[in-house]
Protein backbone atom coordinates (compact mmCIF):
# COMPACT_ATOMS: atom_id res chain seq x y z
CA UNK A 1 0.00 0.00 0.00
CA UNK A 2 2.97 2.35 0.95
CA UNK A 3 4.57 2.06 -2.60
CA UNK A 4 0.80 2.73 -4.57
CA UNK A 5 0.45 6.05 -2.08
CA UNK A 6 3.99 7.03 -2.74
CA UNK A 7 3.49 6.79 -6.86
CA UNK A 8 0.14 8.79 -6.26
CA UNK A 9 2.66 11.35 -4.69
CA UNK A 10 5.14 11.17 -7.45
CA UNK A 11 2.43 11.39 -10.43
CA UNK A 12 1.21 14.21 -8.38
CA UNK A 13 4.27 15.97 -7.95
CA UNK A 14 5.34 15.27 -11.39
CA UNK A 15 1.72 16.64 -12.46
CA UNK A 16 2.34 20.09 -10.20
CA UNK A 17 5.74 20.83 -11.33
CA UNK A 18 4.56 19.99 -15.36
CA UNK A 19 1.20 22.43 -14.77
CA UNK A 20 3.35 25.24 -12.27
CA UNK A 21 6.66 25.20 -14.20
CA UNK A 22 5.73 24.31 -18.04
CA UNK A 23 3.60 25.69 -20.87
CA UNK A 24 1.47 23.10 -20.59
CA UNK A 25 -1.79 24.23 -19.11
CA UNK A 26 -1.49 27.25 -22.01
CA UNK A 27 -1.10 24.57 -24.48
CA UNK A 28 -3.88 22.47 -23.09
CA UNK A 29 -6.01 25.77 -23.12
CA UNK A 30 -5.44 26.52 -26.18
CA UNK A 31 -6.28 23.15 -27.56
CA UNK A 32 -9.95 23.48 -25.51
CA UNK A 33 -10.57 26.63 -26.12
CA UNK A 34 -12.82 28.48 -29.09
CA UNK A 35 -12.46 31.57 -30.45
CA UNK A 36 -14.42 34.78 -31.28
CA UNK A 37 -16.08 34.72 -34.07
CA UNK A 38 -18.75 38.06 -33.92
CA UNK A 39 -21.14 39.25 -36.43
CA UNK A 40 -24.35 40.48 -36.95
CA UNK A 41 -26.97 39.25 -34.38
CA UNK A 42 -30.64 39.01 -32.76
CA UNK A 43 -29.78 39.71 -29.66
CA UNK A 44 -26.50 39.48 -27.23
CA UNK A 45 -26.25 36.85 -24.41
CA UNK A 46 -23.93 37.35 -21.60
CA UNK A 47 -23.74 34.28 -19.32
CA UNK A 48 -23.27 34.68 -15.32
CA UNK A 49 -20.06 34.21 -13.53
CA UNK A 50 -20.99 35.77 -9.81
CA UNK A 51 -21.31 38.49 -7.64
CA UNK A 52 -19.99 39.18 -4.15
CA UNK A 53 -22.22 39.39 -0.83
CA UNK A 54 -22.00 43.02 -1.11
CA UNK A 55 -22.92 43.42 -4.86
CA UNK A 56 -19.79 44.08 -6.50
CA UNK A 57 -19.41 41.94 -9.81
CA UNK A 58 -16.69 39.31 -9.88
CA UNK A 59 -13.95 39.80 -12.44
CA UNK A 60 -15.43 37.58 -14.87
CA UNK A 61 -18.78 38.79 -14.12
CA UNK A 62 -17.65 42.47 -15.19
CA UNK A 63 -15.27 41.39 -18.14
CA UNK A 64 -18.39 39.49 -20.25
CA UNK A 65 -20.33 42.43 -19.29
CA UNK A 66 -18.35 44.80 -20.74
CA UNK A 67 -17.79 42.32 -23.56
CA UNK A 68 -21.77 42.41 -24.44
CA UNK A 69 -21.81 46.35 -23.40
CA UNK A 70 -18.99 46.70 -26.00
CA UNK A 71 -20.94 44.54 -28.82
CA UNK A 72 -24.47 46.36 -28.23
CA UNK A 73 -22.51 49.73 -28.25
CA UNK A 74 -20.86 49.04 -31.65
CA UNK A 75 -24.50 47.77 -32.84
CA UNK A 76 -23.64 44.40 -33.36
CA UNK A 77 -27.31 43.54 -31.93
CA UNK A 78 -30.33 45.14 -30.63
CA UNK A 79 -30.65 43.34 -27.42
CA UNK A 80 -28.46 42.63 -24.34
CA UNK A 81 -29.67 39.97 -22.10
CA UNK A 82 -27.44 39.68 -19.07
CA UNK A 83 -27.77 36.69 -16.89
CA UNK A 84 -26.78 36.02 -13.49
CA UNK A 85 -28.53 35.11 -9.95
CA UNK A 86 -28.45 36.02 -6.36
CA UNK A 87 -25.61 34.39 -4.46
CA UNK A 88 -26.04 33.75 -0.86
CA UNK A 89 -28.11 36.74 -0.14
CA UNK A 90 -26.05 39.10 -2.99
CA UNK A 91 -28.62 41.27 -5.14
CA UNK A 92 -28.88 39.38 -8.44
CA UNK A 93 -26.02 39.35 -10.58
CA UNK A 94 -28.16 40.28 -13.69
CA UNK A 95 -29.31 43.05 -11.87
CA UNK A 96 -25.94 44.84 -10.85
CA UNK A 97 -25.47 44.44 -14.75
CA UNK A 98 -27.96 46.05 -16.07
CA UNK A 99 -27.32 48.98 -13.87
CA UNK A 100 -24.02 48.62 -14.98
CA UNK A 101 -25.19 48.80 -18.85
CA UNK A 102 -27.37 51.54 -17.81
CA UNK A 103 -24.48 54.14 -16.59
CA UNK A 104 -22.55 53.41 -19.35
CA UNK A 105 -25.42 54.25 -22.00
CA UNK A 106 -27.33 51.53 -22.59
CA UNK A 107 -30.96 52.29 -23.44
CA UNK A 108 -32.85 50.23 -20.59
CA UNK A 109 -35.52 49.38 -23.19
CA UNK A 110 -33.28 47.13 -25.21
CA UNK A 111 -31.86 45.35 -22.04
CA UNK A 112 -33.26 42.35 -20.84
CA UNK A 113 -32.27 40.46 -17.62
CA UNK A 114 -32.42 36.34 -16.55
CA UNK A 115 -32.08 36.18 -12.47
CA UNK A 116 -33.29 32.70 -12.17
CA UNK A 117 -31.22 30.36 -13.90
CA UNK A 118 -28.43 28.91 -11.92
CA UNK A 119 -26.15 26.63 -14.49
CA UNK A 120 -24.89 26.84 -18.22
CA UNK A 121 -27.88 24.42 -19.06
CA UNK A 122 -30.44 26.26 -17.36
CA UNK A 123 -29.72 29.68 -18.55
CA UNK A 124 -30.15 28.08 -22.54
CA UNK A 125 -33.15 26.89 -21.58
CA UNK A 126 -34.36 29.93 -19.95
CA UNK A 127 -32.81 31.83 -22.57
CA UNK A 128 -34.99 30.33 -24.95
CA UNK A 129 -38.41 30.88 -23.33
CA UNK A 130 -37.18 34.77 -23.01
CA UNK A 131 -36.06 35.12 -26.56
CA UNK A 132 -38.21 32.70 -28.70
CA UNK A 133 -40.93 35.33 -28.42
CA UNK A 134 -38.99 37.96 -29.18
CA UNK A 135 -37.85 36.47 -32.81
CA UNK A 136 -34.45 35.92 -31.65
CA UNK A 137 -32.27 33.28 -33.60
CA UNK A 138 -28.94 34.42 -33.89
CA UNK A 139 -27.39 35.42 -30.88
CA UNK A 140 -23.56 36.71 -29.93
CA UNK A 141 -22.43 34.13 -26.82
CA UNK A 142 -20.24 35.84 -24.26
CA UNK A 143 -18.48 33.89 -22.17
CA UNK A 144 -14.77 32.70 -21.59
CA UNK A 145 -12.90 30.68 -23.97
CA UNK A 146 -13.23 27.30 -21.66
CA UNK A 147 -16.91 27.62 -20.91
CA UNK A 148 -17.74 28.30 -24.60
CA UNK A 149 -17.27 24.99 -25.91
CA UNK A 150 -19.74 23.39 -22.92
CA UNK A 151 -22.25 26.75 -23.56
CA UNK A 152 -22.56 27.04 -27.63
CA UNK A 153 -24.03 22.96 -28.05
CA UNK A 154 -26.15 24.12 -24.96
CA UNK A 155 -27.47 26.88 -26.49
CA UNK A 156 -27.41 25.59 -30.00
CA UNK A 157 -29.52 22.44 -28.49
CA UNK A 158 -32.54 25.02 -27.85
CA UNK A 159 -32.15 26.55 -31.36
CA UNK A 160 -29.90 29.20 -31.37
CA UNK A 161 -27.67 29.82 -33.71
CA UNK A 162 -24.53 30.46 -31.90
CA UNK A 163 -21.32 33.02 -32.72
CA UNK A 164 -18.81 33.11 -29.83
CA UNK A 165 -17.44 35.95 -28.29
CA UNK A 166 -14.20 35.57 -26.11
CA UNK A 167 -14.26 36.76 -21.99
CA UNK A 168 -11.73 35.72 -20.66
CA UNK A 169 -10.55 36.87 -16.56
CA UNK A 170 -6.93 35.57 -17.42
CA UNK A 171 -4.56 35.19 -20.12
CA UNK A 172 -4.04 31.82 -21.26
CA UNK A 173 0.20 32.08 -21.83
CA UNK A 174 0.75 33.03 -18.21
CA UNK A 175 4.43 33.52 -17.32
CA UNK A 176 4.23 33.10 -13.25
CA UNK A 177 3.97 29.53 -12.23
CA UNK A 178 1.23 30.69 -9.74
CA UNK A 179 -0.59 32.24 -12.99
CA UNK A 180 -0.37 28.65 -14.77
CA UNK A 181 -1.53 27.25 -12.00
CA UNK A 182 -4.60 28.74 -11.94
CA UNK A 183 -5.36 28.64 -15.39
CA UNK A 184 -4.56 24.73 -14.78
CA UNK A 185 -7.73 24.97 -12.27
CA UNK A 186 -9.70 26.55 -14.69
CA UNK A 187 -9.02 23.96 -17.40
CA UNK A 188 -9.64 20.90 -15.15
CA UNK A 189 -12.50 22.34 -13.92
CA UNK A 190 -13.67 22.70 -17.91
CA UNK A 191 -12.71 19.34 -17.92
CA UNK A 192 -14.58 18.01 -15.52
CA UNK A 193 -17.98 19.96 -16.39
CA UNK A 194 -18.11 18.80 -19.81
CA UNK A 195 -17.52 14.86 -18.79
CA UNK A 196 -20.15 15.56 -16.02
CA UNK A 197 -22.49 16.86 -18.81
CA UNK A 198 -21.99 14.09 -21.44
CA UNK A 199 -22.61 11.62 -18.40
CA UNK A 200 -25.72 13.06 -17.57
CA UNK A 201 -27.03 13.17 -20.93
CA UNK A 202 -26.61 17.10 -21.70
CA UNK A 203 -24.29 17.33 -24.33
CA UNK B 1 12.55 35.58 -16.01
CA UNK B 2 9.38 35.38 -13.83
CA UNK B 3 8.56 32.12 -15.39
CA UNK B 4 12.19 30.31 -14.09
CA UNK B 5 12.50 33.10 -10.58
CA UNK B 6 10.42 30.60 -8.20
CA UNK B 7 11.84 27.14 -9.57
CA UNK B 8 15.53 28.72 -9.40
CA UNK B 9 14.69 29.88 -5.97
CA UNK B 10 13.13 26.80 -4.47
CA UNK B 11 16.36 24.60 -5.86
CA UNK B 12 18.61 27.18 -4.39
CA UNK B 13 17.47 26.85 -0.97
CA UNK B 14 16.82 23.22 -1.33
CA UNK B 15 20.46 23.25 -1.97
CA UNK B 16 20.95 25.36 1.52
CA UNK B 17 18.37 22.85 3.74
CA UNK B 18 20.67 20.17 2.20
CA UNK B 19 24.23 22.00 3.41
CA UNK B 20 22.33 23.01 7.13
CA UNK B 21 20.91 19.06 7.29
CA UNK B 22 24.53 18.45 6.90
CA UNK B 23 26.01 20.98 9.50
CA UNK B 24 23.08 19.51 11.89
CA UNK B 25 25.11 16.04 11.60
CA UNK B 26 21.87 14.71 9.73
CA UNK B 27 23.53 11.85 7.06
CA UNK B 28 22.80 12.22 3.44
CA UNK B 29 21.92 8.18 2.81
CA UNK B 30 18.97 8.64 4.86
CA UNK B 31 17.65 11.53 2.40
CA UNK B 32 16.28 8.76 0.20
CA UNK B 33 13.93 7.43 2.82
CA UNK B 34 12.93 11.29 3.60
CA UNK B 35 11.65 11.86 0.07
CA UNK B 36 9.91 8.78 0.28
CA UNK B 37 7.87 9.77 2.96
CA UNK B 38 7.19 13.43 1.47
CA UNK B 39 5.75 11.15 -1.44
CA UNK B 40 3.56 9.20 0.93
CA UNK B 41 2.53 12.60 2.56
CA UNK B 42 1.47 14.29 -0.99
CA UNK B 43 0.14 10.81 -2.03
CA UNK B 44 -2.40 10.79 1.16
CA UNK B 45 -3.39 14.21 0.29
CA UNK B 46 -4.11 13.77 -3.17
CA UNK B 47 -6.25 10.36 -2.15
CA UNK B 48 -7.72 12.60 0.88
CA UNK B 49 -8.52 15.29 -1.68
CA UNK B 50 -10.49 13.19 -4.03
CA UNK B 51 -12.14 11.67 -1.58
CA UNK B 52 -13.14 15.08 0.28
CA UNK B 53 -13.91 16.37 -3.44
CA UNK B 54 -16.46 13.23 -4.31
CA UNK B 55 -17.94 13.64 -0.53
CA UNK B 56 -18.75 17.07 -1.65
CA UNK B 57 -20.07 16.60 -4.70
CA UNK B 58 -22.36 13.93 -3.48
CA UNK B 59 -23.17 15.98 0.00
CA UNK B 60 -23.99 18.80 -2.66
CA UNK B 61 -26.79 16.90 -4.91
CA UNK B 62 -28.14 15.21 -1.86
CA UNK B 63 -28.33 18.41 -0.48
CA UNK B 64 -30.20 20.03 -3.42
CA UNK B 65 -32.92 17.39 -3.10
CA UNK B 66 -33.42 17.84 0.55
CA UNK B 67 -33.32 20.95 0.76
CA UNK B 68 -35.30 22.07 -2.26
CA UNK B 69 -32.49 25.04 -3.20
CA UNK B 70 -29.72 24.48 -5.58
CA UNK B 71 -26.53 24.55 -4.31
CA UNK B 72 -23.43 25.21 -6.92
CA UNK B 73 -21.28 22.55 -7.12
CA UNK B 74 -18.68 25.06 -7.22
CA UNK B 75 -18.89 25.31 -3.38
CA UNK B 76 -16.55 22.52 -3.78
CA UNK B 77 -14.04 24.02 -5.88
CA UNK B 78 -12.02 26.03 -3.29
CA UNK B 79 -8.24 26.32 -2.68
CA UNK B 80 -9.28 25.49 1.05
CA UNK B 81 -10.29 21.77 0.49
CA UNK B 82 -6.83 21.05 -0.49
CA UNK B 83 -5.14 22.64 2.22
CA UNK B 84 -7.38 20.79 4.64
CA UNK B 85 -6.72 17.45 3.40
CA UNK B 86 -3.23 17.99 3.37
CA UNK B 87 -3.25 18.59 6.65
CA UNK B 88 -5.46 15.63 7.14
CA UNK B 89 -3.03 13.57 5.18
CA UNK B 90 0.00 14.29 7.28
CA UNK B 91 -2.17 14.06 10.33
CA UNK B 92 -3.26 10.58 9.34
CA UNK B 93 0.58 9.91 8.23
CA UNK B 94 1.80 10.60 11.73
CA UNK B 95 -1.07 8.70 13.97
CA UNK B 96 -0.11 5.65 11.61
CA UNK B 97 3.77 6.34 12.71
CA UNK B 98 3.31 6.87 15.72
CA UNK B 99 0.81 3.66 16.00
CA UNK B 100 3.43 1.54 14.95
CA UNK B 101 6.15 2.23 16.87
CA UNK B 102 8.01 4.34 14.19
CA UNK B 103 8.13 8.03 15.84
CA UNK B 104 11.30 9.13 15.29
CA UNK B 105 11.17 11.82 18.06
CA UNK B 106 10.92 8.58 20.53
CA UNK B 107 14.18 7.22 19.60
CA UNK B 108 16.29 10.27 19.92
Amino acid sequence: MKTSVRIVGLAGLLLFAAAAFTPLPSLLARQLAVASHPGPADAIVVLGAGVNEDGMLGGASLRRALAGILLHRQGLAPLLVLLGPSFDGSPPEAKVREQLARDLGVDPGRILTLQDAWTTREEAQKSRVLLAARGVRRILLVTDSQHLVRAIPLFARQGFEVLPVVADEESDRPRSPEGRLKLARRVSQEIVARAYHRVAGYL
Amino acid sequence: MHAYFVPALALGTSLLILVLGGALGLPLRRLPAALGKVLEALGLTLLFFAANLLIAAAVLLLGRLVAREFLPLYYANDVALLVCSALQALAFQWWREVATGRDPTKRR
